[in-house]
């Protein structure tokens, strides 16, 4: 039984904790989920000061049942994480209905539990660790304040309590993050959330990439053992497109040829990458990449590293690259033959310009660096804002028409003049470049860092990468996009790039968010494995990780229940006694003379009156040794509390 | 159902339930007026689950409190007026023959009720009284071979003349010790009797006054008073105590050990009362005149005041240690 005020300031703790819990996720949901969730917390507070009853039990299954086909018909299942929410917050609100014992009160804030740590499938950045913070404190709070028995602790008094609870299990709960065995592949992975893939494609068609150029978003972060390569080599490879059909490159439906040799030799890159989810299998990595850590991931034929799945949460693995390496020192017959397909009757004035080219430079080098010259010399623009090109030959009408446009135009432009003039060439997508963070020596690239670029076959060569964006304009390779741009073209960063300070707190946040990133977000079974290896396991599997998490569990806990037994032991009685007597002696300097057979409480009673100033301190130091005398499971704070109070005490 | 009932009992509800008992007390003190010490006393020994003796002359009060204890804490009550003619059976019941069933069939006798009251239990034979005393000690009833428990809680408060006034039969120690307490209620002060001479009658004034707990309530707070904490030090103060009474040459015969036990129970009970987990030397010091004043004989004839004033003698004697 709980009396009514008791059982209202229960019911506000409970309203508070799910208000807190629930809010971040209602603005993603149909409003008549918030109009439910407001009218049931209302009607079980009304309930609670009008004194009303739990609705009927079929009523309240007949609601539940309408809540989950409310739900069902307002997403069309139940599973994923939209719709998994969306009925947690409902039953979340059908359980309000029937709370009235202590039992239900905890069955709530686990729901409570659960929504915040839901928030996290949404938004798990840096920002919402404060969140988490304050709603796990609240719903702690409010869980100890619902289920204990007898009355409930002053707010603040709560709120402390729990925070000291909270901050005692962050050993217990880094131990469990690091060690607790993790599983690679689709079992902790999320299920894919419908919505706008942002970053690059596998498609390219004049404009696709500068769409891109505007977004500030992070791509991924990447730190270098060792200096990190100039930015004219930083190309990271992504998508690499071989298919043209007159206006757009894509990837082959399949590859066909040869699977792929490692070229390892020459000098090696080695750098860690932490990549942000893309929805797409892409892994970014300089040229060419030949040792990697992500297990599943492979090298395609045309050297682009690829997990199995798609990349649904942020990934860190490690790579080494061979930037000199030969790649593709011969080719078959059917990759040669695709590389140097152009659709027929398409872009008729290039092919012309090609013939003509080809016709002065007889050697494949002497040709690519003719058209190179050609880019440079003729009056070509490099620009955000291209005019969009019109009609079915849109090489055509860049090359000779607009000749405005950015990366993904002169790469489009030179390939097929190269494949015109005979010579095998692709095109390769990806990002180049990444700005430097100082404080923390990772490379941000971001989505305006999407770059498009070629490559040409070459006898003896191989693949040769050619960017016709540098030709064009340097700086965009040499520094960043917004200094290779007119100060017309709106760059993302640049107002910001002229404030020193915005600078520095902009390397800041991206320095912290980069080790949230690494070090929550991306640490997985690779990094823990490496931890262990740096524990000194030589070849560490799952079994040894909960084997250390079990010993680190039990030595954390008996250095617990260890520490736990010294704090509390009991304190030696003569202990008390003498400090009782120090207390006595100073009273009776100040004529306050203990009677043999007076009492602790009618001592302080007298001693308050006649040194009335001295009341509190004498009220606390006799509480304090009642407390170690006559009460028990007194403890050694009682006995350095009353150690404090005395010396304070000189009446 | 009680068993299950005292196990939940926790913090919040004991809360509650010793809220109840100050109002109860406060309503006590509406109709006994002046007397907070006695009321309280008589209060921690029902809660210690003992029996009250009260010892005064006739017209202060000692009827009213008893009836007003039983009505205020929703007890069944009967009250029992001992006499030099009343005879055991006038208490525990008879066994009257029922002609349609042709058995005996047993009345229980006013001593099957929660609270009794025994008045004036000196005016009684000795056969007579150690008929309720046995009662009082056993908590059942044996008639005819049969044997009836008496209710739950089952609380006796007998009443007193002082033995000097005539016709009495005063009780033997063994049979006072039978008392948790003993007090004495004593004459009001001026302003008081001013009060009680120009108010309503006690009676119809207790008439009109509701029950506060009921008998669910008393049985969780006897349960909860042997859970109070007595720890290590209080045990060392009682024992210097008791010590005191068989060693020193004021007493003829020193503290029992069932004195002894009585003292720290009673001081339990007055412990809880002023919510404390645990007993501290004032309570032992509280309630130590009316838990030994009727146990103690001391060396030579005192009067009641005197033996009182013995239990104070002792406190004063015994330093807390």
């Amino acid at each position: 039984m709980i009396n009514p005020g008791e059982h209202l300031r229960r019911l506000g703790w409970t309203a508070a904790a799910l208000s807190v819990s629930v809010a971040p996720h209602l603005p993603r949901m149909p409003a008549w989920v918030s109009l439910l969730t407001l009218a049931c917390i209302g009607w079980r507070m009304l309930a609670a000061v009008r004194g009303w009853k739990a609705p009927w039990q079929l009523l309240r299954l007949l609601m539940a049942i309408a809540g989950f086909i409310a739900v069902v018909g307002t997403y069309g299942t139940v599973n994923g994480i939209e719709a998994g929410s969306a009925l947690l917050v409902v039953m979340m609100d059908m359980k309000l209905l029937e709370t009235w014992r202590r039992r239900d009160y905890q069955v709530l804030m686990f729901i409570s539990y659960f929504l915040i740590m839901a928030q996290l499938l949404y938004e798990p950045s840096m920002w919402t660790l404060p969140f988490m913070i304050v709603a796990v404190w609240l719903s702690t709070t409010t869980l100890m304040q619902t289920v204990r028995q007898g009355p409930s602790i002053p707010a603040p008094r709560a709120a402390r309590m729990v925070a000291s609870m909270l901050l005692l299990s962050l050993p217990l709960m880094l131990i469990l993050f690091l060690l607790f065995p993790r599983v690679p592949g689709p079992f902790w992975a999320m299920p894919t959330r419908g919505g706008g893939i942002s970053g690059l494609d596998d498609v390219m068609t004049p404009g696709s990439v500068n769409a891109l150029s505007l977004s500030d978003a992070v791509a991924f972060r990447a730190s270098f053992d060792g200096p990190a390569p100039p930015a004219i080599e930083r190309y990271w490879r992504g998508p690499v497109l071989h298919v043209f059909d007159g206006a757009s490159w894509r990837e082959p439906g399949s590859r066909p040829w040869r699977p792929l040799e490692v070229p390892r030799s020459g000098p090696q890159l080695r750098y860690q990458v932490t990549l942000e989810p893309s929805s797409r299998p892409w892994l970014l990595a300089l040229d060419y990449p030949g040792e990697w850590s992500l297990s599943g991931a492979y090298l395609s034929s045309d050297y682009q590293l690829l997990a199995r799945r798609p990349i649904e949460q942020l990934t860190g693995y490690s790579v080494v690259s061979y930037p000199d390496a030969l790649a593709g020192a011969a080719i078959s017959e059917r990759e040669r033959a695709m590389n140097l397909s152009l659709p027929a009757e398409r872009n008729p004035r290039a092919l012309a310009l090609a013939a003509t080219l080809r016709g002065q430079h007889s050697g494949d080098g002497d040709y690519v660096q003719a058209v190179l010259d050609r880019f440079t010399l003729e009056p070509y623009v490099y620009t955000l804002r291209p005019p969009a090109l019109r009609g079915s030959d849109p090489v055509d009408a860049f090359l000779f028409d607009t000749r405005r446009g950015f990366c993904e135009h002169f790469a489009s432009a030179f390939a097929v003049l190269m494949r015109a003039g005979g010579i095998p060439a692709r095109v390769v997508t990806g990002y180049q470049g990444g700005e430097l963070n100082p404080l923390n020596n990772r490379m941000t690239v971001r989505q305006s860092d999407a770059h498009a670029w070629t490559e040409v076959w070459l006898p003896r060569a191989g693949w040769v990468r050619v960017d016709p964006t540098a030709a064009v304009a340097p700086y965009r390779i040499e520094r960043s996009l917004a200094d290779a741009l007119p100060d017309s073209d709106l760059v993302p960063g640049r107002f910001m790039r002229s404030l020193p300070l915005l600078v520095m707190l902009q390397q800041r946040w991206d320095a912290l968010d980069s080790a949230w990133n690494e070090w929550v977000l991306a640490y997985g079974p690779d990094r823990q494995i490496a931890l262990l290896r740096s524990l000194g396991f030589g070849n560490p599997d799952w079994r040894s990780l909960t084997a250390v998490l079990g010993v680190s569990v039990i030595v954390l806990l008996a250095g617990v229940a260890a520490w736990t037994a010294w704090r509390y032991r009991p304190p030696a009685r003569d202990q008390v006694q003498r400090l009782y007597r120090r207390y006595l002696e100073r009273l009776a300097r100040r004529g306050v003379q203990r009677a043999p057979w007076e009492g602790p409480l009618v001592l302080a009673d007298r001693a308050e009156r006649a040194l009335p100033a001295y009341a509190g301190a004498i009220r606390s130091i006799t509480r304090s040794y009642v407390r170690l005398r006559y009460e028990p499971d007194a403890s050694e704070t009682e006995l350095l509390k009353m150690q404090r109070l005395l010396r304070g005490f000189r009446p | 159902m009680h068993s299950t009932d005292v196990k939940t009992l926790r913090s919040a509800e004991l809360h509650d339930d010793l809220q109840l008992v100050d109002r109860a007390l406060q309503d006590l003190n509406q109709i006994i007026l002046g007397k907070a010490i006695q009321v309280r006393l008589s209060m921690a020994c029902l809660l210690a689950g003992g029996h009250l003796l009260i010892e005064d002359i006739p017209g202060v009060g000692k009827t009213t409190l008893a009836h007003a204890l039983a009505r205020i804490l929703g007890l069944s009550y009967q009250r029992i007026q001992f006499t030099s003619d009343l005879l055991p059976a006038d208490i525990t019941g008879v066994s009257v023959y029922d002609r349609e069933r042709s058995t005996f069939r047993f009345h229980p006798g006013p001593v099957f009720s929660q609270l009794v009251l025994a008045d004036e239990v000196n005016r009684a034979t000795p056969k007579t009284q150690s008929a309720l005393l046995e009662a009082m000690e056993e908590g059942q009833v044996s008639a005819d071979g049969e044997t009836l428990p008496l209710p739950r809680p089952f609380f006796v408060v007998a009443t007193q003349n002082p033995t000097y006034q005539i016709g009495t039969f005063p009780l033997p120690e063994s049979q006072l010790d039978r008392f948790l307490m003993r007090i004495r209620i004593g004459y009001p002060g001026p302003a008081l009797e001013r009060e009680l001479l120009k108010g309503q009658d006690r009676r119809s004034l207790l008439l009109a006054t509701e029950p506060v707990t009921n008998v669910d309530t008393l049985l969780r707070l006897q349960e909860h008073v042997t859970e109070v904490f007595t720890s290590e030090a209080l045990l060392d103060y009682v024992q210097a105590l008791v010590r005191h009474t068989r060693e020193d040459a004021d007493y003829e015969v020193g503290l029992s050990p069932r004195a002894a036990l009585s003292l720290v129970h009673a001081a339990q009970a007055w412990a809880m009362l002023h919510r404390r987990k645990a007993v501290l030397p004032e309570d032992i010091q509280a309630v130590l005149p009316a838990v030994v004043g009727h146990r103690l004989k001391p060396r030579q004839e005192l009067t009641l005041q005197d033996a009182e004033a013995l239990g104070e003698r002792l406190l004063e004697a015994v330093p807390v240690p």
